[in-house]
């Protein structure tokens, strides 16, 4: 594709244009010019030694908070066990209790006695506290019948 | 000489020639002083880059043209609410020149015409592809040749001839679609 032929401006176009050349640049281009040269100033040795005890005084602060953070957190842990362990008892009652309806509770001392080792001992053979606890856990304590 | 004096003397003898460019070309003070600003840091920082196989002006020009054409474009791409007007009445603008000019006339109609046909000269370069209005503030308000203007674009000659006929079919088109201007046109 050829140009079009060369189309200079009309004279008064040209003057016009010429005429709006020359223009002073504003101060404020001066102060934005001095601020973006600015030279960095490098800091003195003084400052690390500073910011390094600030740091350091941080940083043990840090730790004492994490450290009280654990320690709640080593308290709600064991409060969590403690009552899942209250809750698995207090369900094992109650679900022993609705067993023992249906299957004596000797039928199944039987049946798990052969699978585990069990240890028949007399109640007399036991401690005071030892038969409580039995006795808390649904063992016959008094008659002839062994545990 | 160190830097610091050798960089003052640099910005005293380009910044009015900087900022004229800039100005002419984004249209407004706020972005010209963008482009001005981006150009002498540009020249402080890389000045080393400078390889001698141009002249230093041209290179002044290249990236001065540069930062006014992004700065525009970047203005064009802005959300409209953030659209810079051309607004102001002159000398704090850095109008000088414009002023001067419209002072000559004695007679206040003529006066008028001038001042009318400035106006729409200056709306006519910040709407005409910022490329064009470049080449036209390269040739008629820096007076450079088409040598410098070429070595400036980086350009063959034939191709800045080119170029400039565009830009001044494009600038006499807008003129012509603005109307009323007192310029001959055709």
């Amino acid at each position: 594709m050829n140009e079009p032929s060369y189309q200079p401006l009309p004279t008064d176009l040209e003057q016009t244009l010429r005429g709006m050349g020359g223009l002073e640049a504003p101060q404020e281009l001066d102060h934005r010019v001095a601020l973006s040269l600015t030279a960095v100033e490098p800091a003195p040795e003084e400052l690390w030694t500073r910011v390094q005890s600030v740091l350091a005084e941080e940083a043990s602060a840090d730790v004492s908070s994490t450290t009280r953070i654990l320690s709640f957190r080593r308290f709600a842990a064991a409060a969590a066990v403690m009552v899942v362990l209250g809750a698995g008892l207090w369900m094992g009652g109650v679900f022993s209790g609705a067993s023992q309806g249906s299957v004596s509770l000797e039928t199944l001392r039987d049946q798990y006695g052969a699978r585990v080792l069990v240890l028949r001992v007399e109640p007399s053979q036991l401690s005071a506290t030892a038969q409580g606890l039995a006795g808390s856990l649904g063992a016959p304590v008094s008659g002839g019948r062994s545990l | 000489m160190d830097f610091e004096a050798a960089f003052s003397r640099l910005y005293a003898l380009y910044k009015d020639r900087v900022y004229t460019i800039c100005f002419r070309v984004t249209g407004n003070q706020d972005d010209a002083l963008d482009a001005a600003q981006e150009t002498m840091v540009t020249l402080a920082r890389r000045i080393s880059d400078f390889q001698f196989r141009s002249r230093f002006s041209s290179w002044v020009y290249r990236i001065s043209v540069n930062a006014a054409i992004d700065t525009r474009r970047r203005r064009l791409d802005a959300p409209r609410g953030k659209v810079r007007t051309h607004v102001g009445s002159g000398k704090e603008e850095g109008w000088m020149a414009d002023s001067t000019a419209e002072g000559r006339d004695s007679d206040p109609v003529v006066s008028a015409q001038r001042t009318e046909s400035m106006q729409a000269v200056r709306d006519a370069l910040t709407n005409i592809n910022p490329k064009f209005a470049s080449l036209l503030v390269l040739r008629y308000l820096q007076d450079l040749s088409y040598e410098q203007i070429a070595e400036t674009l980086d350009c063959s000659l034939g191709t800045v001839k080119s170029r400039l006929n565009r830009a001044h079919t494009a600038l006499r088109e807008h003129l012509s679609q603005r109307g009323g201007t007192s310029h001959s046109i055709s």
